[in-house]
């Protein structure tokens, strides 16, 4: 059923039942996962973390020809300095007390006017912070005027800060955004290209899969960032769609099935040799160029072995933190290289990427996992106890593990995906025997060390609601 | 000035008390608000050059609340994390911030506070709300409201030290430079014979908080150390010496010096040694780079970007030493309607720059640097674009500094005053080196340029030449 004609997308608890608060074994996880809904746990210790206004501002500022605007306290607009880009020009309201008690509609129709005029925008993306959704501010007032005035859409970004746990969230209400406001809907005759679904992926991985995509001459747009409004609009007229991270955009991917007839072929994301083979493969069965895609496997697989030490990481224990749709490739490609994982991290699970959990057969079932955004101090517990020598991270903030006795492999800034990736993730591993810098000990570790001795799940609890 | 703001550089209280609490040695930030609002500070701060504090980032205890807590209030969320974070974190002193949401919806923070306190916990609580203000406002209050609490939470005999200072107004983070002066001005405090609590960075701490009653001066090196200074001379009687910035070469040094002396005794024949010295180093390097000043065109026109001390500070250097004139400076701090401070600093200013602006917004920063039209630009990464399209050469003096890691460099003293000469003369060296590059290919007629460029070009040929003879 399409969830276009809704107001607002649902949270990702409430379409999916995703869960963000879990520490236990692997056997554990997935018995609590199997059910047709998954309860909802809290966490009476916690920590900061990225939350839904900071992922949908991220995806739009990647827009190159939209304006956004940041509509709230002074801070809130303080995250379009993460992009380290002085080319980036975006717009905050900074309401102030007095806004809090009056509302801020004023500022805002002021700063969408000034947006307008000074960017040309193709269209305006409003991001709602807390301070607007506890006033209740009247923004589709706002809009509804000035759309009359200016000729763009001007969209509402219902995003808040405190009614999902889960960031990725963010992701579904821009692309419930994009669906209702911008796609065209004439979308009958298609063209010749793919829609390349990517929300989170680094420049670097997209370059690896455009290069896959470029060698096998299949026309591509990648969106919604690194995208300008146009092609947006035209993803309906795509003749299918692949997603790089399935549990990110595979809403997308169904609705433009559903309501355009825009072929989804399903994947996993490109990393490793298998992860990276099974996604070449998913796209030239589509398009018909099997041969085409196994000559071009052969000739990177082949090119690639030579410079691969199968047991690189014999002995080695390894606690690996990333999506869960990616925690299957991670750990095979470890795995294949002789390691041994010992924990696994991962921000949500729900219950469309649990599928994931059933392909870790290879690992042990008493592996112990920890579902959590950040939540760094339950794996740091886990690092500790297991005395994990290596923890691979795809988040920021990843050397708080050398305080624990691990080594740090960081994948976030470097290529993962592709046969490039394998290359670049076995470099990283080399990397870290070479440096075992001295970067850290277990003195300069945060953590008490009575709660490292305490189980890992001390601080998880069964929401009562 | 517009409210709305194009780019902005200031984050909330909420990040200024965070930045402040993060980079005191032991103390344990714990936010009550929403999970992201602190994830804001850290991505913004990542992005810019000063690397990360123990506490940064994800590892920051916080009660990350839901729907519920903002409808229902959420003061036994906060009870529930107070407890459990003196459980799992290591720290000598926690400090609650409280943000929009919980001012909003009103939760009776100090009432939890005083629970935990009253079981011997150190915990001080300070409300941030971002719409109270910005991260100058958060680092003076969260500094004042810990100052005021410490002494229930932490008990100590006050023991006045006659040659024990406080130093405040250098914000962690917003002076890119903040760490290299801190350690600056604490050597050249020492050099006069005295002892420093810094509270930031490697040499500060928990201790210095304790301490700070101990001290016989207090000294604010910005506006922004006003309030805390003050809140130690209402409770403990200790003198404020309020100077608009920090000092950058021997002249300035010898003026701190003497108005240390109008406040507390210090030994005149130690500082006098202290300064001949400093001064005979400051001579023998600026002599080594004099030849580098005149050559690369260094006295040039100017406008300057950044928080109002760094400004004044950088200011005073650039016209007395090195014979600029500053078109206009551009003061970027979040101030207040209602302004708080004693210190008004517009004199200092007025002296340094033709015209003083005073806005955050970026296109008004680049609309006054259009109008301007300085030879040379002193401010933040975000002039760059606008550095870029007129090709002038910009020095990044100011919050933020993207691409860099800056940790133990000045920009103040006299280390700093040598270290900022070697970043001047290397960004006016790499300036001049494309120049001429882009001159041999317009002589060599590659790529031929519009009329306008071309005439820009031959413009910039005759500047060139004068230097150059």
């Amino acid at each position: 059923m399409s969830f276009k004609d809704d107001r607002k997308a649902l949270t990702r608890e409430k379409r999916l039942s995703s869960l963000s608060h879990f520490n236990g074994t692997l056997e554990a996880l997935i018995d609590e996962v199997s059910g047709a809904d998954i309860k909802q746990k809290i966490r009476t210790f916690s920590q900061i973390h990225s939350d839904e206004i900071i992922y949908a501002f991220d995806v739009l500022s990647k827009i190159e020809d939209a304006a956004i605007v940041v509509n709230g306290a002074a801070g809130c607009a303080s995250i379009g300095l993460s992009g380290s880009d002085p080319e980036f020009g975006w717009y905050g309201t900074e309401l102030v007390e007095r806004d809090t008690i009056l509302g801020g509609d004023q500022k805002l129709r002021e700063a969408v006017l000034r947006a307008y005029e000074e960017k040309h925008p193709k269209a305006a993306f409003i991001i709602g912070t807390p301070v607007v959704a506890i006033n209740n501010d009247d923004i589709n007032s706002v809009i509804l005027e000035l759309e009359d005035e200016l000729d763009i859409p001007i969209i509402s970004i219902y995003t808040d800060g405190f009614k999902t746990k889960n960031p990725v969230s963010g992701y579904d209400i821009v692309t419930h955004s994009i669906l209702k406001y911008l796609v065209d809907s004439n979308a009958d005759e298609k063209e010749d290209f793919i829609n390349v679904v990517s929300f989170s992926e680094s420049i670097e991985d997209i370059a690896a899969v455009v290069k896959i995509l470029n060698a096998l001459d299949i026309e591509y747009r990648v969106i919604p960032r690194f995208s300008v409004i146009d092609e947006i609009r035209s993803i309906s007229r795509a003749k299918a769609t692949i997603v790089l991270n399935p549990e990110e955009g595979e809403y997308l991917a169904k609705e433009l099935e559903e309501v355009y007839k825009v072929p989804y072929i399903v994947s996993e994301p490109p990393i490793g040799y298998r992860g990276t083979k099974k996604f070449i493969r998913k796209i030239a069965d589509f398009l018909n160029i099997t041969n085409k895609a196994d000559r071009y496997i052969e000739e990177a697989e082949g090119e690639l072995s030579k410079s691969i030490k199968k047991d690189l990481l014999k002995g080695q224990k390894i606690f690996i933190d990333a999506s869960l749709s990616k925690i299957p490739a991670y750990s095979r490609l470890i795995d294949n290289l002789g390691g041994e994982i010992i924990g696994i991290g991962a921000p949500f699970v729900d219950l469309e990427n649990r599928k994931n959990l059933m392909k870790l057969d290879f690992i042990s079932r008493g592996t112990n996992v920890v579902i959590g955004n950040g939540q760094y101090f339950e794996k740091a517990n886990t690092i500790a106890k297991q005395k994990a020598d290596i923890y691979v991270s795809q988040y920021p903030g990843s050397s708080f593990a050398i305080d624990e006795g691990a080594c740090v492999v960081s994948v976030g800034g470097r290529t993962t995906y592709g046969f490039d990736g394998v290359r670049s993730i076995y470099n990283a591993f080399v990397q870290v025997f070479r440096s075992k810098a001295k970067l850290g000990s277990g003195e300069n570790s945060i953590y008490k060390n009575n709660w490292k001795s305490k189980s890992g799940n001390w601080y998880v609890k069964q929401e009562v609601s | 000035m517009s409210e709305i703001i194009k780019n902005p550089r200031n984050g909330c209280a909420l990040h200024g008390a965070l930045k402040t609490v993060q980079e005191i040695k032991g103390a344990v930030p714990v936010i009550h608000a929403n999970a992201g609002c602190g994830v804001i500070n850290y991505f913004a701060g990542k992005a810019s050059s000063g690397g990360s504090s123990r506490y940064s980032g994800y590892s920051v205890p916080g009660t990350a609340i839901q729907d519920r807590h903002v409808i229902f209030g959420g003061a036994s969320r906060l009870r529930e994390q107070i407890k459990n974070t003196i459980k799992v974190v290591n720290g000598d002193l926690y400090v609650i911030l409280n943000s929009c949401e919980s001012a909003m919806v009103g939760d009776d923070v100090d009432a939890m506070t005083r629970e935990i306190v009253d079981q011997g916990e150190p915990v001080v609580d300070t409300l941030v709300a971002g719409f109270n203000g910005g991260e100058h406002y958060g680092y003076e209050h969260v500094l004042a409201d810990i100052l005021s609490s410490i002494d229930g939470v932490k008990k100590s005999e006050k023991n006045t030290d006659p040659k024990l200072v406080n130093i405040f107004g250098i914000i962690p983070g917003k002076d890119p430079y903040w760490q290299g002066n801190l350690e600056e001005i604490k050597r050249i405090l020492e050099g006069f014979g005295l002892r420093v609590n810094t509270f930031f960075g490697p040499y500060g701490g928990v201790d210095d908080l304790v301490n700070a009653k101990n001290a016989a001066l207090t000294i604010a090196f910005s506006k922004w150390g006003e309030l805390p200074a003050e809140k130690l001379k209402e409770k403990y009687d200790i003198p404020v010496l309020l100077r608009p910035s920090l000092p950058v070469g021997a002249e300035q040094l010898r003026s701190l010096a003497d108005s240390i002396a109008g406040s507390i005794d210090i030994d005149k024949d130690e500082v006098d040694k202290f300064l001949a010295k400093e001064e005979a180093y400051e001579r023998d390097l600026l002599y080594r780079a004099r030849e580098d000043i005149i050559e690369n065109d260094l006295s040039a026109t100017a406008v300057l970007v950044g928080d109002e001390e760094q400004v004044i500070r950088l200011g005073a250097f650039l016209t007395e030493v090195l014979g600029m004139e500053i078109y206009a400076a551009v003061i970027t701090d979040l101030l207040k309607k209602d302004e708080e401070h004693k210190s008004d600093n517009i004199e200092f200013l007025k002296n340094i720059a033709g015209n003083i602006y005073i806005t955050s917004d970026q296109k008004e920063i680049e609309d006054i640097i259009r109008s301007e039209k300085p030879e040379v630009i002193f401010g933040s990464s975000l002039e760059k674009k606008i550095a870029d399209k007129f090709d002038i050469p910009i020095i990044e003096t100011s919050y933020p500094v993207f691409e860099k890691l800056i940790l133990n460099k000045a920009s103040a003293g006299i280390k700093g005053e040598i270290s900022f000469i070697e970043e001047y003369v290397t960004v006016a060296k790499k300036f001049k080196a494309e120049k001429k590059s882009k001159l041999l290919s317009y002589i060599k007629g590659e790529g031929r340029e519009s009329s306008a460029e071309t005439s820009q070009t031959v413009r910039n040929v005759r500047k060139l030449s004068l230097v150059t003879g």
